[in-house]
């Protein structure tokens, strides 16, 4: 090991406190996710020889049980994890609702109605672009099975586009039906100035 | 993964994750970094065994070799479930160093030691006016605001420039508590001359119109009164908090913000008890004495949510200790709109604060179209200026002085309005460093126009082949070079920023391929 232990991770905090931001926001509001990330580099450091020459997967592991922790902690359900598009449109937080299309829509729906297991297998993949020999290391089960559990959870997820409009659990409720009208641009117009 | 469900999925990442550096400046992040750092790596005396976060650890999946530990691994995970009951379980960790302290307030050691170190600097000091003598403080204050109008018949405004209002305020104050005044110049500054052209027909229609201009009604920093403020620490922090402060006063007032004769600070703006602490001690303040203003320092050491900044360059360039402090509002947004304060620890004296605006308060919107209240119904267009950044004030000179009218040099230098950011570097390099696996090392050649103002850092960023962007260096070093620790994937970016901001980027350049000694798994 060259470099002091400070310097160490300090850079494996610049090279990866950006990515671990990216996947607790996709998952949790502003003020849990940055508490998180306090905690999961917190660990990181007091932990910095457990580090892994790869740390994504390492840290994302150590994120995802942080972040179950502080919601358990907060009395928080853990049920639905992952935080869409759209969710906070009626904050006035993204100007990103207006483009929803249909089809994106439907895929919402879809992805809300599947298991949060089927979910983070399938985020991990798509949302933090991890292989799936990475993703098995954040979930702590082997590759085989993270390939197993992939093409079952895509299958689902195939299968409740086809049907989303009729699940139930798709239905959009009110407030998701206003998260997608139009015309917020007029609120989000604050934050842009 | 060419699936078009995933694509599908993909698409509905939450547009905060996209924009992590927007969410989590790098500022906010690097503060994080320094308040991390300041735990010791054996530290658990701030665990708590009874609360512990437990963080269950990973499986072995990193090629199915166990790491050294993982014994201790499965012990942790165990326990993780026992917690509640096994607390020898838990204590036997904290030593471990496998449990986590929750905590979110727990007050970063640096911040508080700065203001500790701080508080006894200057509770020694010997700057008391005598009989006869004077307190003379000067401060610039700079208010940046938004400039908008409201076109005739829109319902939402337009945003028209920027601008800044810098204030300098003079206040002597004798020690008797008598015979203080404040003279004040104000004046408007614009960050580029396109700002000022926008503005100025704006600004002339708004003086025409008869309604007050921003520089004609916040003029004159009032004098807070602080005789007789008790200097025990917890029953300082309490009159503090119920803000029980009295303003002497602006020069001149009629608004809310400057006062006109005694007024409670309560009238004012919320503050913080670190705030109105601040506020105390970056004056012009009547009645402070060194045991006051050593009070003051442990009132700020003592308060929860404060975040070590580290060594800070005040705006007239005294270098000091920055910190943050988040008190109120929610954790996020309260650090990134933070009161922050730059102390020098060695003299005890503050040499800038800087006040965040309630996001909740709508500052007043001025209008053109006549005395403000009355219905309008022949206006065209409506000016008015709006607070939109936090509001700094840099002490510039203080000390003692013989007589009402005599003034101290500045300390530090008053810097020009930095008005264009630098151009983007060039000639940047990229080498793959030999026999050190994935490390590269960029070197770039610092842009020819620097703006207004020297380059005061380089922000090295990589574009990664999956279309993200990843941050390697945000700005903290004016060297041109930088070693990343990483297999890069993608193409290099520098850009250079100084006190204005950060410039355009320089061409990029793609990294070598990365030398294969670490197969993936």
């Amino acid at each position: 090991m060259n470099g002091t232990d400070e310097e160490l991770f300090e850079a494996l905090f610049r090279e990866q406190s950006r990515l671990v931001a990216a996947y607790l926001l996709s998952r949790a509001d502003r003020d849990l996710a940055y508490d998180a990330l306090a905690r999961t580099f917190e660990v990181a450091w007091r932990r910095l020889e457990d580090v892994p020459a790869d740390p994504f997967p390492w840290l994302l592991g150590v994120a995802r049980r942080v972040l179950s922790e502080l919601r358990r902690a907060q009395g928080r359900r853990e049920a639905l994890v992952e935080r869409f598009v759209g969710q906070e449109a009626d904050l006035g937080r993204t100007a990103d609702v207006a483009e929803l299309s249909v089809e994106r829509l439907a895929a919402l729906h879809a992805l809300r109605s599947l298991s949060a297991a089927d979910r983070e297998v399938l985020l991990l993949v798509a949302w933090e672009g991890l292989t799936q020999a990475q993703a098995a290391g954040v979930l702590g089960c082997s590759r085989g099975a993270f390939a197993l559990r992939l093409h079952r959870a895509r299958a689902r997820l195939r299968a409740q586009l086809g049907t989303a409009p009729k699940d139930p659990r798709g239905q959009p409720d009110p407030t998701r039906t206003k998260a997608i009208r139009p015309g917020l641009g007029a609120a989000v117009n604050e934050e842009a100035l | 993964m060419t699936d078009d469900t995933l694509e599908l999925v993909r698409s509905l990442r939450h547009p905060d994750a996209e924009r992590v550096d927007e969410v989590f400046p790098a500022a906010l992040r690097d503060a994080l970094l320094d308040s991390i750092l300041t735990i010791g790596r054996d530290d658990s005396s701030a665990t708590d065994p009874g609360l512990g976060l437990g963080i269950s650890p990973l499986a072995s999946a990193q090629g199915g070799v166990p790491a050294p530990g993982e014994a201790h691994r499965q012990h942790s995970h165990r326990a993780l479930i026992w917690s509640a009951i096994a607390v020898s379980v838990a204590a036997a960790l904290v030593a471990l160093g496998l449990v986590v302290a929750p905590g979110p307030t727990r007050p970063p050691l640096a911040a508080a030691a700065v203001l500790k170190e701080a508080a006894a600097a200057a509770g020694q000091a010997q700057s008391a006016p005598g009989p006869g003598q004077y307190e003379y403080i000067e401060t610039e204050t700079r208010y940046e605001m938004a400039l908008y109008v409201f076109p005739a018949g829109a319902s939402t405004e337009t945003p028209v420039a920027t601008a800044y209002f810098d204030e300098t305020n003079q206040a002597w104050i004798s020690a008797t508590g008598t015979g203080h005044h404040v003279a004040t110049a104000g004046a408007w500054q614009y960050p580029s001359a396109a700002d000022e052209a926008a503005w100025k027909p704006h600004q002339t229609a708004l003086r025409q119109s008869g309604a007050s201009d921003f520089g004609e009604m916040q003029t004159g920093q009032p004098i807070v009164d602080a005789t007789g403020l008790p200097t025990d620490p917890s029953q300082l922090a309490s009159v503090i908090a119920q803000r029980k402060l009295v303003v002497n006063g602006g020069v001149s007032g009629g608004d809310t913000l400057g006062g006109r004769g005694p007024s409670r600070l309560e009238d004012r703006l919320p503050y913080s008890v670190f705030e109105g602490a601040a506020v105390l001690l970056i004056g012009p303040t009547e009645g402070m004495t060194p045991a006051l203003a050593k009070a003051l320092f442990q009132v700020m050491a003592s308060q929860p949510g404060t975040t070590s900044l580290g060594t800070v360059t005040a705006h007239d360039g005294q270098r000091g200790e920055g910190v943050a402090s988040s008190a109120g509002g929610s954790s996020v947004d309260r650090l990134m709109s933070a009161d922050r304060v730059i102390v020098d620890p060695t003299t005890g004296r503050l040499l800038q604060a800087t006040f965040a605006m309630p996001s909740s308060t709508t500052m007043p919107k001025f209008q053109s179209c006549g005395p403000v209240g009355q219905t309008t119904t022949t206006c065209v267009t409506r000016p008015f200026q709006s607070w939109t950044a936090p509001v700094w004030t840099d002490v510039v000179a203080s000390g003692v002085v013989n007589s009402p009218t005599a003034t101290l040099p500045a300390t530090g230098t008053i810097r020009p309005v930095v008005t264009e950011v630098p151009g983007p570097p060039t000639h940047v390099a990229i080498t793959d460093l030999p026999g050190a696996g994935s490390n590269v090392h960029i070197s770039w050649t610092p842009p020819a126009d620097t703006g207004t103002g020297p380059v005061t850092g380089y922000v090295v960023h990589e574009a990664l082949a999956n279309g993200g962007n990843e941050i390697h260096t945000g700005g903290h070093t004016t060297a041109t070079e930088y070693t990343v620790r990483a297999t890069p994937t993608g193409t290099f970016i520098v850009q250079a920023q100084n006190a204005k901001g950060t410039g355009p980027p320089s061409a990029p350049a793609k990294a070598p391929p990365a030398t294969p000694t670490d197969p993936a798994p």
